[in-house]
């Protein structure tokens, strides 16, 4: 059993700590894997971020031994935060390069590769990312949900599975966050 | 930011609904109260259409738009010696160019550019070294030959190979037309090659239409797999670079890709990958489209086409082809009709297609060699080796929707089987240890070549790996038996009646199976006997005992035979309760299951509660809007319905629908199946209105969904039918109908309750068109398959005692309609409730044939209670009400009691109108009956504009009507009553035309219409108008009614004609032998038609005058006088 999948299973069970362990250890790897990619690709294409996931979650906890839905969705939850972390360092890189300056708690050549092309531009994404963080104030299920979807890729079905509600409800609380998010980042 | 207030969100979700801002506008007035959320709604609602595509793709996903450029030419436009002359095809990997090599010898060729910027081209000329001394082995006429390979100037890998002229096979295949058997031929080519390849130790592993080119040699067809050696030299394993990455997109062939090469650990790819791909390619070549259609590969996120790949089964072909869009299209490309191609393909070709494509490798084809034998099979008309193997899938199929220790269960279910003897187990036996046989020689062959090729120095990669496929096949084979033997038996059980089990559920596998259901009676035998060695087993564990029973239960109610299903069902709940707990969503379905299995076989006391208590738990402990509370929730309303508690059935009904259509989508099959299930409560609440909109929806949808000929489609059909007939509109009832029937008893057999079901509404069809020639036959034997299959006392058998036995009423045989209704009131009472809408129904026709016998004592009593416990139950305005209005109606007119009559007719004549509309059969029932009590009582101006109005409807409808008889003799009677002899011709003509129309040009209906018609013409006086009516009439009658009093009236009615006209010698014989034979048969002639004789007479006295016989006519004259009350009658109408 990978250390993953006793994270997985704890925090399945309840083990808050669990769940908070996981992140490092995603972020980790889904590092590792886009600059093994970026070693291999040439220049001017791009990974995505989904099959990053994806392929993260197949890595670390293997096809066969899968948790229940429970379990994935903590690591999904986990793979989304850390996603969401890569990509605003890498955004905050590139603003801090123009600046001169500035904070980055990884090495940056990866994860800019990752977001850069196809993403947002960074500062849209540092706008989001605030708006997002206030947003996780009076709504944390609506923020997991943005996260699980936009940073983690998955479909609003799998983010209901992955966050125990229905579909129905996902749907709902998707809408309900996406005309928020996009109403404040009209105010700035 | 703003608090949510709660219901904000839930708002916003209907609001986003509504795209126009009017509308939106409009909404929230409505539905919204407070002015500080709606102007949050507004304005969330005004974002999301502004917002657009915002957070529509994740975070760092590539632009799927984006695509590579191809690349251009190497410098000086060749490479090596070979001439690049030009580009024909291009692909995921690279480009291919016809090309000219001049040394060694002058010939054209393919070379291949590999796309750059994976691998060295050092490293995939190094792989194709590996393989080039296999690739050299490789001498077959259905392979194109790997000739050379090197490195371009720029670096580029290319191959070059021999050069084939020809098209891919698909697109081959379609501009010719060829049928299925010719492109099963050229499919067998192919198969032949990739095992010639196989036999080599050469895996292709990108097999796919592009890579099967179809050249024309001599006249012939010669098919050339392209490309061997080259996907695995250029060291694209599919998941991890041609696709995975994505790079620009999706370049690599996702769509013939086998599950194990989408697996993220990347199984070793083996020769059952290409089997695979093959399977594919078949399907392709029979339907037109790959089983995971290009379509959704280019939808889905990679990660999510590979599950797709891995984990999405796929339809069967003939159901592709009875749903999929452009299906003429297909077919025409195959030289055929739609419908025949699906039905070619059905069965054998399914099974053979999907046993290729099997998600594991082990249960798919070993070989392409099997492949293609099991395609020869079919085409010699033989049964194909897929269809036993695909039996036991299907088990797993069914054991995987029920998750848990199932498997462990079923592996026991087998256990139990195996331990039965019989001959047909010898039987498969047998055919087991041939099989086996066969398998040991293959491995041993395959070992041997294995063993030659290591030994001429084959690359030790290769030759490991064949070794390894030979340990596997000699593992294979000395499997431990008992599996063999409990796999084997899992085939030929499995197969029927465990499949059928998804009739409620997964559509496709209920079609296969239900071909076969009733047709093979060992299949019940072996079930009987699993169940009682079951009873037997005291060493299970519950949660195993608990899935044995379900499946047990379940295949008993599949097949039929809810009322064995029960305690097996009742069993498993108990044991569910005290294993995974009494709120476990195992013990809640289970629940639901045995509740419906209560339901199905009547026992509707016992169904109520349990489903009651299922819903309320799955609410709790599941949610609301969980699939399967609503599931259970849509039984239960079935149930209340059944009940007749209609007032608890709808709302649950329309509570259901809606959740579905939120939470599943408008076009899931069970939104289909809740949308057909409120046409029901509506048709059963009398709201015909609601109910055709919906039914004509669900019939769409579920033809579009799982085709035309699927046993939930004409299912649907069945409703829409009753539907149509409840609204009148009979000729589409009746079509309907007799398609569905025809359709269901060639799937299901002729005596299964679905089948019986549609039987009675044909049945029903008929007697409302009036057709109770066809109607009475139907429903007799209807009732003997219920009786046989159901029991008496089953709704459905009790169903169609009532609808006997009325059609026998309407039939005039009230001698058999009075016991069969008698008998049918009894058990209806016991079973479903003293004031069940059944019960009440059979009342009521039970009361109108005591009327049609006589027994107008017994009638009135029952017709009153029926009355008032109709009005209690189902409201004033129900179409059952109104009927039992009418009915007591007319029995207080038959009593001679107008005055209770009229006040209870104009009533229901008002209501109908409401309720079911101007132009409904039965308000034109009212309308008549009406009439009828107006002239009694003497309101002819009142009566005849209903009777008038009632005509013109059943003319617009043809005369296809329920009381066409006696509405228009009626409207022709009243015309000549009151001298508007016109009218009253012109309708005698019409009417005339639909008794010929329905009983025939030489029946004794048509000869009356022909002697009501030329009666009132001589009475008018009309002689040459008379004349052929009456000489038609008399030949008629001449042939039907030899000797019969009618037809020596009719004699003398045509001498009467010709006496008109002055042709006194053509009417003499006919006018005294019409006497004669009258006189002579005076007993026989009923009192309405004694008039005749008088009328004969006086045509004698009339021939002796004009004649100038007075003799003659002072005799006839006093003979005339013995029949002073024979004076002709004041009115122009007259009978025979």
């Amino acid at each position: 059993m990978s250390p993953v999948t006793q994270l997985l299973d704890a925090a399945a069970a309840g083990d808050p700590r669990a769940a908070a362990d996981l992140l490092p250890l995603v972020y980790d790897e889904l590092r590792r894997l886009a600059a093994g990619r970026l070693a291999a690709e040439r220049p001017g294409h791009t990974l995505q971020a989904t099959a990053l996931v994806h392929e993260a979650y197949l890595r670390l906890v293997g096809p066969d031994c899968g948790p229940g839905w429970t379990g994935r969705g903590h690591f999904f939850g986990a793979a989304a935060r850390a996603m969401r972390q890569i990509l605003v360092d890498a955004a905050r890189a590139k603003g801090a390069d123009k600046r001169g300056g500035g904070r980055g708690r990884v090495s940056l050549d990866a994860a800019a590769a990752v977001a850069a092309p196809a993403g947002p531009p960074a500062d849209d994404l540092l706008a989001l990312d605030d708006a997002l963080t206030r947003l996780a104030a009076d709504h944390p299920a609506h923020a997991r949900l943005v996260e699980l979807r936009y940073f983690a890729g998955l479909s609003v079905e799998d983010a209901a599975a992955a966050l125990g509600v229905s579909a129905a409800t996902a749907k709902r609380q998707w809408v309900y966050a996406r005309s928020w998010l996009f109403g404040e980042l009209g105010q700035n | 930011m703003p608090p949510p207030e709660p219901g904000v969100e839930t708002l916003l979700a209907e609001a986003v609904g509504l795209p126009d801002p009017g509308d939106r506008a409009a909404f929230l007035g409505r539905a919204c109260g407070d002015p500080a959320v709606r102007a949050e709604v507004a304005r969330l609602a005004d974002l999301h259409f502004r917002a657009g595509s915002f957070l529509g793709r994740p975070a760092g996903d590539a632009d799927p738009t984006a695509t590579y450029s191809p690349p251009a030419p190497p410098p000086g436009g060749r490479v090596g010696p070979y001439k690049l002359l030009e580009v024909i095809g291009e692909g995921g990997m690279g480009v291919v160019w016809m090309a000219e090599q001049t040394e060694p010898v002058r010939r054209r060729v393919a070379v291949k550019l590999v796309r750059p910027g994976l691998d060295s081209a050092h490293q995939v000329l190094a792989r194709f070294e590996q393989e080039r001394q296999a690739l050299a082995l490789m001498d077959h006429p259905n392979i194109a030959r790997v000739l050379d390979a090197g490195t371009a100037a720029d670096g580029r890998p290319y191959f070059v190979m021999e050069l084939v002229h020809g098209p891919p096979i698909t697109t081959y295949c379609d501009d010719r037309r060829l049928g299925v058997a010719d492109r099963l031929k050229l499919f067998v080519d192919v198969c032949r090659a990739v095992q010639h390849a196989h036999q080599k130790g050469v895996i292709h592993r990108d097999l796919k239409p592009g890579n099967v080119l179809v050249a024309r040699y001599d006249e012939k067809s010669v098919p050339k797999v392209i490309d061997f050696g080259v996907a695995k030299a250029a060291g694209r394993p599919l998941t991890d670079k041609t696709l995975f990455t994505g790079f620009g997109g999706v370049v690599g062939t996702p769509e013939y890709m086998s599950p194990e090469q989408a697996a993220p650990n990347q199984l070793d790819v083996d020769t059952r990958s290409d089997v695979y791909a093959l399977g594919v390619l078949l399907y392709e070549l029979l339907t037109g489209t790959t089983p995971l259609t290009r379509a959704r590969t280019r939808q889905a996120a990679v990660h999510e086409v590979l599950r797709l790949v891995r984990e999405e089964e796929p339809p069967t072909p003939s159901s592709r082809l009875s749903s999929a869009d452009g299906r003429a299209a297909v077919a025409a490309c195959r030289g055929t009709e739609p419908r025949r191609l699906a039905g070619q393909v059905r069965g054998e070709l399914d099974w053979v297609a999907l046993r290729a494509l099997e998600k594991d490798r082990d249960r798919r084809y070993d070989t392409a060699a099997a492949l293609a034998r099991d395609v020869e099979r079919y085409l010699a008309g033989e049964v194909v080796e897929a269809r036993r193997a695909s039996a036991g899938y299907r088990l797993r199929k069914f054991v995987r929707r029920h998750r848990g220790p199932a498997v462990a269960a079923s592996l026991v279910l087998l256990a139990l089987l195996a331990g039965m003897g019989g001959t047909t187990w010898g039987l498969i036996e047998a055919r087991e240890q041939k099989r086996q046989a066969i398998a040991a020689r293959d491995a041993e062959a395959e070992r041997a070549d294995g063993e030659r090729r290591a030994k001429l120095g084959a690359e030790a990669e290769q030759a490991k790996a064949v070794a390894a496929a030979a340990r596997e096949a000699a593992a294979r084979v000395t499997e431990e038996r008992e599996r063999k033997y409990a796999q084997a038996i899992a085939d030929f059980v499995k197969n029927d009646f465990l499949a059928l089990t998804s009739v409620e559920g997964q559509g496709r596998y209920s079609d296969a199976a239900a071909d076969q259901l009733g047709k093979d009676a060992t299949l019940r035998q072996l079930l009987d006997r699993a169940a009682a060695k079951l009873d037997g087993r005291t060493d299970l564990a519950p949660r195993t005992a608990a899935e044995l029973r379900l499946i047990i239960g379940l295949s008993y109610r599949g097949v039929g035979e809810a009322a064995t299903a029960i305690p097996h069902l009742e069993r498993c709940v108990a044991l569910f309760r005290a294993s995974a707990g009494p709120t476990a969503a195992d013990t809640l379905n289970a629940m639901n299951s045995l509740a419906m299995a209560y339901q199905v076989a009547g026992r509707l006391g016992q169904a109520l509660p349990l489903h009651e208590e299922t819903v309320r738990l799955q609410r709790a402990t599941q949610g609301a809007d969980h699939p399967h509370t609503l599931t259970s929730m849509g039984n239960l309303a079935l149930a209340y319905q059944a009940a007749g508690r209609l007032d608890q059935a709808l709302p649950l009904y329309e509570e259901t629908l809606k959740l579905r259509q939120a939470t599943q989508g408008a076009d899931h099959p069970h939104t289909v199946s809740s949308m057909i299930s409120l046409a029901r409560g509506y048709l059963g609440a009398g709201k015909v209105g609601l109910a055709l909109p919906l039914l004509e929806e669900a019939v769409r949808l579920r033809k579009a969904e799982l085709g035309a000929e699927h046993i939930d489609t004409l299912t649907s059909q069945d409703c829409l039918g009753v539907a149509y007939q409840d609204a009148g509109r009979l000729d589409q009832a009746r079509l309907l109908c007799e398609d569905t029937l025809r359709l269901k008893k060639g799937r299901l057999g002729a005596d299964h309750p679905h089948t019986l079901v549609s039987m009675n509404n044909l049945a029903a069809c008929y007697a409302a068109a009036g057709r109770l020639d066809l109607a009475l036959p139907l429903y007799e034997d209807t009732l003997r398959g219920q009786t046989a299959k159901l029991g008496t006392d089953h709704p459905d058998t009790l169903k169609t005692m009532g609808n006997l036995g009325l059609a026998y009423k309407d039939a005039r045989k009230p001698d058999l309609a009075v016991p069969l209704l008698e008998e049918a009131l009894r058990l209806c009472r016991a079973g479903q409730g003293a004031d069940h809408p059944e019960t009440l129904r059979i009342m009521a026709n039970l009361a109108a044939s005591y009327q049609a016998a006589g027994k107008l004592d017994q009638a009135r009593p029952l017709l009153e209670e029926a009355l008032r416990l109709v009005r209690v139950k189902l409201g004033a305005e129900h179409p059952h009400t109104l009927t039992s209005m009418s009915s007591l109606a007319s029995l207080y007119r038959a009593e001679g009691k107008p005055d209770q009559a009229l006040p209870l007719l104009e009533e229901a004549l008002r209501l109908r109108r409401a309720v079911l509309g101007a132009d409904h059969p039965d308000t034109h029932q009212s309308m008549n009956n009406l009439a009828g009590i107006y002239r009694e009582v003497g309101r002819l101006a009142l009566g005849l504009p209903l009777l008038e109005a009632a005509a013109a409807d059943i003319e617009e409808q043809h005369f296809r009507h329920k009381y066409a008889d006696p509405i228009i003799p009626n409207l022709i009677d009243w015309y000549g009553r009151l001298g508007q002899l016109d009218r009253a011709e012109s309708w005698r003509r019409k009417w005339m035309a639909v008794v010929k129309d329905r009983s025939g040009a030489d029946s004794v209906p048509y000869g009356t219409e022909l002697s009501w018609l030329g009666s009132n013409l001589l009475r008018q006086r009309r002689w040459a108008d008379a004349e052929p009516v009456l000489r038609e009439c008399l030949a008629v009658r001449e042939t039907k009614l030899p000797g019969d009093w009618r037809t020596f009236n009719a004699q003398s009615q045509l001498g009467g004609a010709l006496l008109g006209q002055g042709r006194h010698a053509e009417a003499g014989p006919l006018v005294l032998a019409g006497y004669e034979g009258l006189n002579a048969r005076g007993q026989a002639i009923p009192p309405n038609g004694k008039a005749r004789l008088g009328e004969a007479i006086d045509r004698l006295i009339e021939l002796s005058a004009a004649t100038g016989r007075p003799a003659e006519v002072t005799k006839w004259r006093a003979e005339r006088a013995k029949y002073p009350e024979l004076a002709p009658p004041p009115r122009p109408a007259g009978g025979p």
